[in-house]
């Protein structure tokens, strides 16, 4: 199993970094950031409806998320690093594949891409390049830590137990996850791939930050196994949710049976 | 009215030693020795999980009267099944349906083959359980298990929904358009 953060951000997500707490439409943090070459500008995407076009939506490389911490711990060098790295990977053919994928698309879809809320069924090329770049995104982040002090992602999938919600990491660790982080990031069910940011502030203060996860390891499922609550047999495809819109039939019972206390 | 050869009941705590001594699988048919693992080692813990109760799990017990031994076991759930963000539907999971390896293809006297017999148990009790379950019913079965896909077929999951892996269909009780 390979699970990697989902490798695109909107711009709300990149001032949250920036500064924690602080309302995310803000737009001075973000002009500060760019003033100082701690983030890059993005990549564009015009939205549309029916008819004209609607607006216009950044997505950026989640690089840029790393860049932004590091420029709020005081790391310049280490944010300007990432900030650069975050640039190379927005000027690769994946993301302007990806650009020319989302363009045209209403401002919900995209941002449903942008935010992890989509379906790999329902978005089968998109979730393609999106691994894509999350292996790079990766290699790319693994490269720049020896130089720069980058906070540990502990990425994996959820199972529910005791009726909690347990993230397992790749490297086999496990933690209890928030249903509401969770949630945030439309990552509720057994199965789904999750991250989780840990920032130590001080001796008594710690910042998690959820993001979406994406399964970046090899097409095919080794281990599946129909058994158990944590069984990945509950999503649907369009054509499914079709079928089951209809009434059920009544259950057949062929044989007479009694069932004691 | 003379009592069948058989004996249901659902499964108590006490059972625990005896499940996990049921034995189903060939040694040689790896999506059997799965069942069997799970029925021998997992089974009891999904069924009486505290933290489970809202999916109202069900874990049934077929005995032979006479001889008291633990013919099949069968366990099912309430669940849903999800597309996107969407309204989920409401649905039973068929956990595991097994039958032990002496009695598989065997039938009663009464004629009923034990399989019918084990089946018709749990649609009977997913359609008496209160409150009421929704009447989708599906089960996944590894797809080079011939015979427990023509059981099920026979009580009725005779509509296929998308595989969930390449080696395992996922069947579901009808639905009327």
């Amino acid at each position: 199993m390979q699970v990697d953060r989902w490798p695109i951000i909107g711009r709300s997500q990149l001032i949250r970094a920036f500064r924690p707490g602080e309302r995310a439409t803000k737009e001075a943090p973000f002009r500060t950031l760019r003033t100082h070459g701690w983030a890059t500008a993005g990549v564009s995407v015009v939205t549309r409806n029916e008819s004209s076009a609607t607006g216009r939506l950044t997505i950026f490389s989640v690089l840029n998320m790393d860049a932004a911490r590091l420029a709020r711990e005081g790391e310049h060098r280490g944010a300007t690093t990432l900030a650069k790295a975050a640039a190379t990977i927005e000027a690769s053919a994946e993301f302007l594949l990806l650009k020319q994928f989302l363009t045209g698309h209403s401002i919900k879809d995209v941002s449903a891409v942008l935010d992890g809320g989509t379906e790999e069924a329902q978005w089968t090329d998109v979730h393609e390049l999106l691994k894509r770049l999350a292996r790079e995104t990766n290699s790319t982040r693994a490269r720049c830590s020896p130089k720069v002090k980058l906070p540990e992602v502990f990425a994996g999938k959820l199972s529910r137990e005791r009726g909690l919600l347990i993230l397992n990491a790749d490297g086999g660790g496990r933690t209890a996850v928030p249903p509401s982080l969770a949630k945030a990031v439309h990552r509720e069910n057994v199965g789904d791939c999750l991250a989780l940011e840990t920032e130590q502030l001080d001796d008594h203060q710690m910042v998690v930050n959820a993001l979406p996860g994406i399964d970046t390891g090899p097409a095919s499922a080794p281990g599946f196994s129909p058994f158990g609550r944590n069984a990945r047999v509950h999503a649907l495809t369009k054509a499914d949710a079709k079928r089951l819109a209809g009434t059920p039939a009544p259950l057949r019972i062929l044989v007479p049976v009694a069932i004691g206390a | 009215m003379s009592r069948p050869e058989w004996q249901l009941r659902p499964a108590r705590p006490q059972d625990r030693a005896l499940i996990k001594r049921f034995a189903c699988a060939a040694p040689t048919v790896p999506w059997e020795r799965e069942a069997e693992h799970f029925i021998q080692h997992g089974l009891c813990d999904w069924a009486f999980d505290t933290f489970a109760r809202k999916n109202d799990p069900r874990l049934l017990l077929l005995f032979h009267r006479k001889s008291g031994e633990l013919v099949g076991v069968a366990a099912h759930e309430r669940t849903e099944l999800r597309y996107g963000r969407t309204q989920p539907f409401a649905a039973t999971k068929l956990e595991v349906v097994a039958i032990a390896r002496k009695w598989q293809g065997q039938r009663f006297k009464s004629g009923d083959r034990v399989s019918d017999v084990l089946l018709s148990a749990v649609m009977t009790d997913v359609a008496a359980r209160v409150p009421p379950r929704h009447a989708r019913v599906f089960a996944i079965a590894h797809e080079k298990n011939v015979r427990s896909i023509a059981a099920l077929v026979r009580h009725g999951l005779v509509e296929e929904l998308s595989r969930v892996d390449p080696s395992y269909r996922r069947l579901v009780t009808p639905h009327r358009r």
